[in-house]
C-alpha cells in the first residue's frame, strides 16, 4: 500500500544510512510531504545553526498520494534552513522525480553532514548508496542528467540536481529535475552544494498498491473533468502560466523597472501568443492533464538552436518587465540560462532589476560592473548578468549573496531600493493595489512569496456568494469577507484559508494548479480528503485536513520564531507605503498600501491563527493542535518569562 | 465540494473587461473588441475556437493614467 514507503536518515560525513518505517501516527498528524518535513526539520535541526553548517538538515520528500492514481501527484518538496533568509527554507517542484523516489521505496530523505568530496545519492528499490560525483561535478543541469543516465546505464532514472550556481553557494541556487522543473526559492541548491551533494538519483520498480483502485480511478476522472472544464486550465494548457500576463499587465499589477512602474506600457512582444512562433509542443509532469509548459527552440541570437522548456510567468517578469525588456527572445534565453546554471529565476530577475536601479542612480558604475551597461531594457546586460551571478564573477559575486547581504556590501543607501520580505525578493507582481496579496507576501512563512498564501482568485473580482462558498468551509467561518481586490476588510481570512489549502496540497504532493489557486471551482479540502482515502485508505474529513494543515503551518511558524523571527519581519519595505503606482487602470492607478490598515490586517490575521500580538502561536493553540510537546520557540519562552 | 455557478448559461467566448468588470462576448474570431460597459478597447486572442482570451489593451486608446473609466 502507499503507506509502506520509508524514511531514510543519511549522514554524509560518516556515510551512515538508517532506514525506518514512517509511523502511522505521523501520517495522521502531518500526512506527509511538506507537513511532515516541517515537523522533522523542527525536531532534528539544531536551533540557530548556520545554513551552510554540515549539521543543517535538508529534507527531500514526496507527498502521500504521489505516484498513485491521483491527478498531478508529482510534487517533490525540499526543506532546510535557508541560506538566503536565515529562516525556513522550502521549495516545491514538479516533474517525475517524486514518483520515482516513491517507486524506489522512500517518501522522505533526511540528509546532513558534509561529504569529503562531491557525491551523489543513488536510491533504488529500497537501497541507498553514496557514490562519487567526480563525473558530474562542474557540469550544467542539462548535461549532468545525461551523464548520469549513461553512467547508470538506465534512461529511466530521475535526478534531483544542483548546477554550477549551487556548487558555488549562490544563496538563491535552485534544485532541479529534468529540463525545467525547479525548486527555486530560498536557496535549497546552495544547501546541497555546501554538503558536496550534487544530486539525488532515483530508480524504482516497487509497486504502490492502491487501497481502493476502482474508486480511485473513477474519482480521478471526475477530478480531471473538474479541473479541465475550467477556462483558466484550458488556457494554461494552450500557453502555460504566461497567459496570466494579459490580465496583470493590462491592469497595472506588474513590477516594472524594479519598483518604479507597475506596467510595461505598450509592451506586447512578450505576450504569450508569441510563444507559438518558437514552440514545438508541450510537456507535463507525472499524472497531469494540463501540460502547462512549452518545449521550445530559441530562434535568434547566439543561443539559436538551443532547446529548452517553459518559460513561466515568473521568467516573463524576471527577464521582461522587472528589467524593462520587451523582447521575447531575452525571456527565452534568460529562462534557459537560469535552468542551465541552476538559479532561482525570481530572485535572479529581482537582483538584476535592483542592480539596474542602483546603476541608474549612480550607486553602481561601469567600474563596478566591469563595463556592463546595466540600463533598463539592455538585453545583453540581462543575459550577461545571469552568467556572472551563477559563476560568481565580478558584480555577480555580490549579487549572488542575495538582497540583504548584497546591500550591506554595496552600501551607499542601496538597501532602500530593495523589494523584499524577510530577505527574499518578490515575484514581479505589484501588490500596492491589492491589500490581500500584500498581506500574503508580508506574512508568508518563507519570505515574499506568491505560492504559500496568495489568494490569486481575489483578482477575478468574484461575486461575494462565490467567495463565501469557498472561504466559509470547512470550519464554518462566519466572519467578514469582501469582494473587490482594493479592499482591506475581510481579506485576512482569505489569506489564511489559502495558506492552509496550499499546505494541505503540499502534504498530498499534488500540484497547486489543481487547487483554488486558479479557480474557485478547483479542488480543495474535500477533494484532498477523498483522494487520500481512495488511494491510501486513510480516512480524514475535510475539517481534519484543515486542522492538520494548520498544525503543520504552525510548526513552520515555530521554526521561524526559533530562528529569530519577530513581528517586525512580517512587514513590507517602505516603497509599498510611500510610492503610489504611476500607471494602470483606475483600480490599480495611484494606489499604495496604508500602513495602519495593513497593521490592522496583520492583527486580524494573527488573531485568526490564534497567534498573540507578537505573532507567536499561543500555548492554547499548541494544545488544541496537539503539538504542545514541541519546544515552543525562543519568542514564546521569553514571553512566558516576562 | 463543487461550487455552484453563480452565473447561469453558457460562457463560450465570454471575456471580462478589466476596467469595469463587465462580462461580454466579442464576435467569434475577432482580434479587437470594445467593452459595451465602458468602451475600453481590448485585443482578443483565441486559444480555442470557442474560448476568447483578453490579450491586452489597444495601447493607442488605453486610458491615460488617472483618466476615469465611465460606465455607460
Amino acid at each position: 500500500m502507499p503507506l509502506n514507503r520509508k524514511i531514510a536518515y543519511i549522514n554524509l560525513t560518516t556515510g551512515e544510512i538508517r532506514k525506518e518505517d514512517i509511523p502511522i501516527e505521523w501520517r495522521k498528524r502531518f500526512i506527509g510531504g511538506r507537513g511532515l518535513d516541517a515537523y522533522l526539520l523542527y525536531e532534528n535541526n539544531p536551533p540557530g545553526i548556520d545554513a551552510f553548517d554540515p549539521e543543517n538538515r535538508v529534507l527531500i520528500s514526496a507527498g502521500i498520494v504521489v505516484g498513485t492514481l491521483a491527478s498531478a501527484s508529482a510534487r517533490t518538496h525540499i526543506m532546510s534552513k535557508s541560506p538566503l533568509t536565515n529562516f525556513l527554507g522550502s521549495s516545491n517542484m514538479g516533474g517525475w522525480f517524486a514518483p520515482e523516489m516513491r517507486w524506489a521505496g522512500f517518501d522522505h530523505l533526511v540528509i546532513w553532514g558534509k561529504a569529503e568530496k562531491p557525491v551523489y545519492l543513488w536510491v533504488h528499490n529500497g537501497e541507498i548508496d553514496i557514490r562519487d560525483a567526480k563525473n558530474i561535478w562542474g557540469e550544467d543541469l542539462y548535461d549532468m542528467q545525461t551523464i548520469l543516465r549513461q553512467e547508470l546505464n538506465d534512461n529511466e532514472i530521475q535526478a534531483l540536481c544542483i548546477g554550477p550556481a549551487g556548487e558555488r553557494l549562490v544563496r538563491f541556487a535552485n534544485v532541479m529535475t529534468g529540463r525545467k522543473n525547479a525548486g527555486g526559492r530560498t536557496g535549497m541548491g546552495a544547501v546541497l552544494g555546501s554538503k558536496n551533494l550534487k544530486a539525488v538519483v532515483c530508480r524504482g520498480t516497487m509497486d504502490i498498491k492502491i487501497k481502493h483502485p476502482e474508486e480511485a480511478l473513477k474519482y480521478n476522472e471526475e477530478l480531471i473533468k473538474q479541473v479541465i472544464s475550467s477556462k483558466v486550465s484550458q488556457t494554461m494548457q494552450r500557453w502555460g502560466t504566461m497567459f496570466i500576463y494579459g490580465t496583470t499587465n493590462s491592469t497595472g499589477l506588474v513590477r516594472t523597472r524594479n519598483f518604479q512602474l507597475n506596467q510595461l506600457a505598450g509592451g506586447s512582444d512578450i505576450e504569450c501568443e508569441n510563444l507559438d512562433k518558437v514552440s514545438i509542443g508541450f510537456d507535463g509532469c507525472f499524472g497531469c492533464q494540463v501540460h502547462c509548459r512549452h518545449r521550445y527552440i530559441i530562434k535568434d541570437g547566439p543561443y539559436a538552436g538551443t532547446y529548452a522548456q517553459g518559460p513561466e510567468y515568473t521568467s516573463q517578469g524576471a527577464f521582461g518587465t522587472e528589467v524593462g525588456c520587451n523582447n521575447m527572445n531575452t525571456i527565452l534565453v534568460g529562462n534557459h540560462l537560469v535552468n542551465y546554471f541552476g538559479l532561482d529565476t525570481l530572485e535572479t530577475g529581482s537582483m538584476m532589476a535592483w542592480a539596474m536601479e542602483l546603476y541608474e542612480n549612480g550607486i553602481l558604475t561601469d567600474k563596478d560592473t566591469d563595463g556592463l551597461k546595466l540600463e533598463w531594457g539592455n538585453d545583453e546586460a540581462v543575459l550577461g548578468l545571469i552568467k556572472k551571478i551563477a559563476m560568481r564573477e565580478g558584480i555577480g559575486d555580490i549579487l549572488a549573496e542575495g538582497p540583504l547581504r548584497a546591500a550591506k556590501k554595496i552600501g551607499k543607501g542601496s538597501e532602500k531600493y530593495l523589494v523584499h520580505v524577510k530577505g527574499m525578493s518578490n515575484l514581479h507582481s505589484d501588490e500596492r493595489p491589492t491589500p490581500s496579496l500584500a498581506l500574503g507576501i508580508a506574512t508568508g512563512s518563507r519570505g515574499s512569496d506568491h505560492l504559500r498564501s496568495r489568494p490569486a482568485i481575489d483578482l477575478y473580482n468574484l461575486p461575494l456568494p462565490v467567495l463565501e462558498k469557498v472561504y466559509r468551509q470547512p470550519d464554518g467561518y462566519d466572519g467578514p469577507l469582501t469582494s473587490g481586490y482594493n479592499k482591506y476588510e475581510g481579506k485576512p481570512r482569505i489569506v489564511m484559508w489559502q495558506e492552509l489549502c496550499y499546505m494541505a496540497v503540499d502534504c498530498t504532493g499534488m500540484c497547486k494548479y489543481h487547487t483554488v489557486f486558479l479557480s474557485p471551482n478547483h479542488p480543495n479540502f474535500p477533494e484532498f480528503a477523498t483522494m487520500i482515502y481512495y488511494n491510501t485508505g486513510l480516512e480524514f474529513t475535510p475539517k481534519e485536513i484543515w486542522v492538520i494543515a494548520n498544525r503543520c503551518y504552525t510548526i513552520e511558524r515555530l521554526f521561524n520564531i526559533r530562528e529569530g523571527l519577530t513581528r517586525k519581519d512580517d512587514w513590507l519595505v517602505d516603497r509599498y507605503f510611500d510610492e503610489p503606482t504611476k500607471l494602470g487602470l483606475p483600480v490599480a492607478f495611484n494606489k499604495k498600501i496604508d500602513r495602519k490598515r495593513l497593521k490592522a490586517m496583520i492583527d486580524e490575521y494573527y488573531s485568526l491563527h490564534k497567534w498573540d500580538s507578537d505573532g507567536v502561536p499561543t500555548p492554547e493553540l499548541l494544545k488544541e493542535l496537539d503539538i504542545a510537546d514541541l519546544y515552543p520557540g525562543k519568542g514564546q519562552e521569553e514571553r512566558e518569562e516576562s | 465540494m463543487k461550487i455552484k455557478r453563480v452565473m447561469q448559461g453558457p460562457r463560450d467566448g465570454e471575456i471580462r473587461c478589466l476596467a469595469c468588470f463587465t462580462r461580454f462576448r466579442p464576435n467569434r474570431g475577432v482580434d479587437r473588441a470594445a467593452c459595451p460597459g465602458c468602451g475600453v478597447q481590448w485585443r482578443i486572442s483565441w486559444p480555442y475556437p470557442k474560448t476568447a482570451r483578453l490579450q491586452g489593451p489597444v495601447w493607442e486608446t488605453y486610458p491615460k493614467p488617472g483618466e476615469p473609466i465611465v460606465k455607460k
